[in-house]
């Protein structure tokens, strides 16, 4: 698959090149990030960020703050103090401007089940203000290792694999320069999550900036040019470039879980 | 025993179910108002009556000179007694008027009516206990029995319990039995609740339960009993088609959906049906055309009898001085009026009477249809308000009248003037249906409504049989 | 508020909702949902319209059928009479005439008040006024839950169809997962709320009103609505308020989806509202108008009317007396009879007229009661205004039998002014004064349906204020760890 990617990624360029303007610094960026429910703190002060054709990977137990960081970032909610910026616009302050750029897909990618995956595609894509014709729906669908006979069969009937292809596709075809992954490998076999890892790393060459909260230590690593471990709404941890290919993760991961200090 | 474990956690989880809690609280509120307007619905006959008998009095005294005559002109007021749970199920009595005013003198039907009064307010219909038993409830019901099987499964834990030795109906029965009592004992709580916020509606003097036990002292406990019964049956019946509709799906939204479909077609739309089917080829006769015979065959009758009275004055046979009017002729002559009269006035009301056998039995019949229409029909048998009392009351006050008129008749030809007493001579009593032929009548028909429920139970359980449980 | 609208232009915002509502559209159409509600409807409106074409013409049978009755009854009455020679004019005063209420123009449509109250009204000796054609008193229980017209249905089961397709319309995209998708977006909240409203909006549309307007067509075509301009503008606004009406349902469905926590609390609420609003305020309501006018003051107007004509009578036959004095004892005859009797009538009448007033006084204050309070309940707006729309409100009953009694005045007075003039003679059916109901309610027929299409608007405009106010907090976080 990963060669089907790289054969059609000039075919892909231009088409993407054809509905944005590949803007060099586009990232995503939080800086002193703080979210507060009452007394409750769940994001404290967090600063991260992903420069386009990046991948930051960010693991953390449950209730560490991944999910309330998404929300910021996709401006779900308000934050307490600091700001997320996308593509360096506030999304707190002008959340519709900055919504232009990104793309989510959910942890489980329920799209409209009695629809094609065709059909969701279009929808999806038109609700951000581009008109996707059926040739290029087709277009995206198939660069994301969809199989034909997928197209224009409706969602329930597809595995979730397939449909975590579809959601992909979705924030593909948008042309989106910031993407939101919610524990994309979760649930999917061990071929399915091969296919996955490629279609983002195909992604990633294109120059998205990826944002990805992860409970798989070995795709991450494979796939992350940075990592962020949270624990109680804090970056305890952080790694990158040369300690990143060099740490042992996942002793890493449970150290940190079980409260001992690391190098920040 | 582990079917009692079964029924009773579904009973304890039926009850600490934030519905249990909206149950409670639409039931109360509309048990309240239903209590309140119930008791202000049957406080008004009673009043009209007694203003109107103490005017009539006072209208015969005034008038010079008192005449038995005259009194035959005058309306006279019968009043049909307050049925014994009128306060409760309105039936016809929301419908029917609670009086008649008749005059002796005339051959034309009875007339008394509210209709005209608040034509759209009868068009409605009124907000009683029974409605909403039978529509409110219901529906409330339905949606609580319509996540039984369906709900289960899709939580998962269908699949839980059919990992232990449990058979499947007994499990199917014990889960009903269970969200029915609950459902009962949320309502009656809710009953409790609007009977504390209306006690003195209810229970007070001149309440409800005041007025229930005097129009009908003796059995009053049994037909409210009767009627608790009823309404628990009922709503049992409600849960079970929930169930139903729940076992013949697999999942919460299409039983919810098919439920609500159900109760639109059985409870909105099937009682107005039947009323329109069972009229089908059969229209209201005119009645004018009978009145109008009954007018022409008077006016034969009155030259009839002028010209006896002719022949018997210039026979010398005839006493008596001033113009002689065709009502003060002699007896005899006018008895063979009057009962030539009484028989035209039989022939025109036969074939309204017929009309209203046919549509009554049609109803019986059609009726099973719905529980609803049986519903109501039983509950109105339970509170006296039933057509059938309404039909009663006309022929007893007809024969009244008709005694009335006879009466007066007599005075004038012995010539008596003075009438002190108008018109408590023959004081109007209704004589209720002996009660024994209303229980028999009564319990064949809750006997009809549980056999459809346990109709309805055979088809959830022959249903369940194939459910898949996975 | 920055992200309540689109940021692009108005007519962006615009496609942007009408993309959204198309999505609503397809998808509850091709549902199980969408398929089964439309099914199901069109069953029963094709049983309404049914229902309301036989209503019709067992009407107009019954009407033909009585007037020809009446007819040969008069023929044989004036036969009977013989050659009395002093009361031949009396015929007709004394005979009950049978009028009717003319056939009202939608009458298929709405049922409004027919069953309840007569139809014909036979006016006849003293103050009599016979009403026939009224059903309730002869099968109390089969009138007991209404007809089935369409008005009826669209006013109880059209609301109830409109939540099960509405109750889910934010609820389900939250529960689905979708919401989350669709506001990682440059999409305002305002612009999905407007989408979701049109969608489910134009969902109601397909689903049920074109059916009801295939209903109504089906009962134009059969010539149960009356063929003129008026019958024709009486069944456009019959549309219009359903539309109106179905449109309140609809907001009033996403209003509460917005407000609820899911799917299960949004239905169990909506339920709850239609419960109160549809079936028991406009009974409660109506009983409050009626208690707040009670009858009792002028209570049984029959009952009063033979005390005032005794003492009408005594005066009569005082004057009785004075011309037997003056004319050697002779009992008055012809014309002096006439005269005699006309005076007594007039009496009489004037006698009558202020009870009859107190009685209408308060059967119109009902009505007004009525009117006012419905604002309280859509239904019982929609109720009263499709009842006007097909001429079987009460109004219009009302106004029949004033014509009605006014008509029986005319009557008794008729055969006592035509000895006067001269004519001797029994008169034949056709010599009879005719009797002219009148039109004067159907103007106002028509202004005050479009107050009531009013009040639904505004109802529908606080709907959707709440709508905006609810889904401007509404908590599109995601779900889960």
């Amino acid at each position: 698959m990963l060669h089907y990617c790289i054969n059609n990624l000039n075919a892909v360029k231009r088409m993407v090149a054809g509905l944005i303007e590949l803007e060099m610094d586009t990232m995503i960026e939080a800086v002193g990030l703080t979210k507060r429910y009452g007394d409750h703190l769940a994001l404290d002060r967090l600063d991260l960020t992903v420069q386009p054709g990046e991948v930051y990977a960010l693991f953390g137990g449950n209730g560490a703050g991944k999910s309330t960081t998404i929300n910021l970032f996709l401006g779900f909610v308000p934050p307490s103090a600091g700001e997320a910026r996308v593509v360096g616009i506030d999304v707190a302050a002008n959340p519709v401007e900055a919504k232009r750029h990104v793309a989510y897909v959910a942890e489980n990618v329920m799209l409209y089940g009695h629809a094609t995956a065709r059909e969701n595609l279009q929808y999806f894509v038109e609700l951000s203000g581009r008109r996707l014709s059926k040739t290029d729906a087709y277009g995206a669908l198939e660069a994301l290792g969809l199989p034909t006979e997928a197209f224009e069969r409706q969602v329930r009937f597809l595995s979730k694999g397939m449909r975590q292809k579809c959601g992909l596709a979705i924030a593909f075809a948008k042309g989106a320069s910031a993407l939101f992954l919610d524990e994309p490998f979760s649930g999917l076999d061990p071929l399915a999550a091969t296919e996955l890892q490629q279609a983002i790393a195909a992604l990633k060459a294109n120059g998205k900036a990826i944002l990805m909260s992860t409970h798989d230590l070995f795709r991450a690593r494979v796939l992350a040019d940075k990592v962020g471990i949270m624990r109680c709404g804090r970056l305890v941890a952080k790694l990158e470039g040369e300690s990143l290919r060099v740490a042992n993760l996942e002793q890493l991961y449970v150290e940190t879980m079980a409260g001992k200090s690391v190098p920040a | 025993m582990r079917y009692f474990t079964i029924f009773w956690l579904e009973l304890l989880q039926a009850t600490r179910d934030v519905r249990a809690g909206l149950v409670i609280a639409v039931a109360s509120l509309f048990f309240v108002v239903a209590f309140t307007q119930g008791n202000e619905r049957v406080g008004v006959t009673a009043s009209a009556v007694a203003v109107s008998t103490a005017k009539n009095r006072q209208a015969w005294l005034a008038q010079p000179p008192q005449n038995p005559h005259g009194a035959a002109h005058f309306p006279v007021l019968l009043a049909k007694p307050t049925a014994p749970l009128a306060s409760l199920v309105a039936g016809a009595d929301g419908i029917l008027p609670g009086h008649l005013v008749t005059d002796a003198h005339r051959l034309l039907p009875a007339k008394g009516t509210s209709a005209a009064d608040a034509p759209f307010a009868q068009a409605i219909g009124t907000l009683d206990t029974a409605f909403v038993i039978g529509v409110i409830l219901s529906l409330l019901a339905v949606l609580a029995g319509s996540d039984l099987v369906a709900g289960e499964k899709e939580r998962g834990t269908l699949r839980l319990t059919f990992a232990n030795p449990v058979r499947r109906n007994r499990w199917l029965l014990a889960k009903i039995a269970g969200r029915t009592t609950g459902f009962l004992v949320a309502v009656t709580l809710a009953a409790s609740l609007a009977l504390m916020i209306a006690g003195g509606v209810v229970l007070g003097p001149s309440g409800l339960y005041e007025g229930m036990a005097s129009s009908a002292p003796n059995d009053v406990m049994g037909r409210l009993g009767g009627f608790l019964f009823l309404s628990a049956i009922y709503l049992a019946v409600w849960i079970t088609i929930g169930a139903a509709c729940s076992v013949f799906s697999a999942r919460v939204a299409s039983a919810t959906l098919a439920a609500v479909v159900l109760w639109i077609a059985l409870v909105v739309i099937a009682p107005r049906a039947v009323a329109t089917i069972a009229e089908l080829g059969d229209p209201i006769p005119a009645t004018s055309p009978a009145r109008m015979a009954i007018r022409v065959e008077e006016v034969r009758l009155r030259r009839q009898q002028e010209a006896m009275v002719e022949t018997l004055k210039a026979s010398g046979g005839l006493k008596g001085a001033g113009a002689i009017t065709t009502t003060e002729g002699p007896a005899a002559v006018r008895d063979i009026i009057d009962a030539a009269a009484a028989r035209a006035q039989a022939k025109a009301d036969a074939p309204i009477a017929n009309w209203r056998e046919r549509q009554l039995t049609k109803l019986d019949a059609f009726g099973c249809i719905s529980p609803t229409s049986l519903y109501f029909r039983i509950a109105a048998g339970f509170a006296g308000t039933d057509g059938q009392r309404h039909h009663e009351f006309l022929n007893q006050a007809s024969a009244w009248r008709s005694a009335f008129l006879e009466r007066l008749n007599r005075l004038e030809d012995r010539g008596i003037a003075e009438f002190s007493d108008y018109p408590s001579v023959a004081p109007f009593q209704f004589k209720e249906t002996a009660s024994q032929r209303i229980w028999i009548q009564q319990s064949a028909s809750v006997a009809t409504m549980l056999c459809m429920w346990l109709i309805i139970l055979l088809l959830c359980f022959f249903r369940f049989k194939h459910y898949d449980l996975r | 508020m920055t992200d309540f609208y689109t940021s692009a232009s108005s007519q962006a915002h615009l496609n942007l909702a009408i993309t959204i509502a198309s999505r609503v559209l397809k998808t509850t159409l091709t549902g199980w949902r969408g398929r089964l509600i439309t099914i199901f409807w069109i069953v029963l409106v094709a049983l309404a319209t049914w229902s309301g074409a036989t209503a019709c013409k067992a009407e107009w049978q019954a009407y033909d059928a009585g007037e020809a009755a009446v007819i040969v009854a008069f023929s044989d009455w004036r036969a009977a009479y013989g050659s009395d020679p002093w009361r031949p004019v009396d015929l007709a005063a004394e005979h009950p005439i049978v009028r009717h209420l003319p056939p009202a123009p939608g009458r298929a449509l709405a049922a409004g008040v027919s069953d309840a109250v007569g139809t014909w009204a036979a006016p006849a000796n003293y103050h009599q006024r016979e009403l026939e054609g009224r059903k309730g008193e002869l099968t109390p229980l089969g009138i007991l839950f209404g007809t089935l017209d369409l008005a009826g249905l669209v006013g109880v089961a059209g609301a109830l169809l409109t939540i099960a397709l509405g109750f889910d319309g934010i609820s389900a995209e939250k529960e689905r997962g979708t919401l989350a998708l669709h506001f990682a977006n440059p999409l305002g909240r305002g612009t999905f709320l407007l989408g979701k409203l049109l969608g489910v909006f134009a969902v109601v549309c397909c689903t049920l009103w074109l059916p009801l307007l295939l209903g109504v067509t089906v009962l134009g075509a059969t010539g149960n609505i009356a063929a003129s301009w008026d019958g024709l503008t009486r069944a456009v606004l019959f549309m219009l308020i359903g539309l109106a009406y179905l449109m309140f349902w609809t907001t009033a469905s996403i209003a509460v989806s917005a407000m609820a926590r899911s799917s299960a609390a949004s239905v169990v609420a909506l339920a709850s509202l239609w419960l109160v609003v549809a079936l028991a305020a406009p009974k409660v309501i109506a009983a409050e108008a009626a208690s707040r006018h009670p009858v009792t003051a002028s209570a049984l107007l029959e009952e009063k009317i033979p005390a005032l004509r005794a003492q009408s009578l005594v005066n009569y036959r005082k004057k009785v007396t004075a011309y037997k004095n003056g004319h050697h004892g002779a009992t008055p005859k012809g014309v002096d009879a006439a005269r005699l009797r006309l005076a007594y009538y007039d009496e009489f009448f004037a006698r009558i007229d202020h009870v009859t007033a107190i009685d209408k006084t308060i059967r119109v204050a009902r009505e007004h009661s009525l009117q006012t309070l419905a604002a309280l309940s859509p239904t019982l707006v929609y109720q009263l205004a499709t009842a006007e729309l097909a001429g079987t409100d009460g109004a219009r009953h009302r106004a029949f039998i004033d014509a009605v009694d006014a008509y029986a005045r005319e009557l008794r007075r008729w055969p006592e002014q035509r000895l006067i003039t001269g004519i001797d003679t029994r008169p034949t059916w056709n010599e009879l004064p005719p009797f002219n109901p009148g039109n004067a309610y159907a103007k106002t027929d028509l202004n005050r349906a479009f107050r009531h299409i009013g009040i639904l608007l505004v109802l529908c405009a606080l709907a959707m204020l709440a709508a905006w106010l609810a889904f401007l907090r509404y908590d599109l976080r995601l779900q889960g760890a």
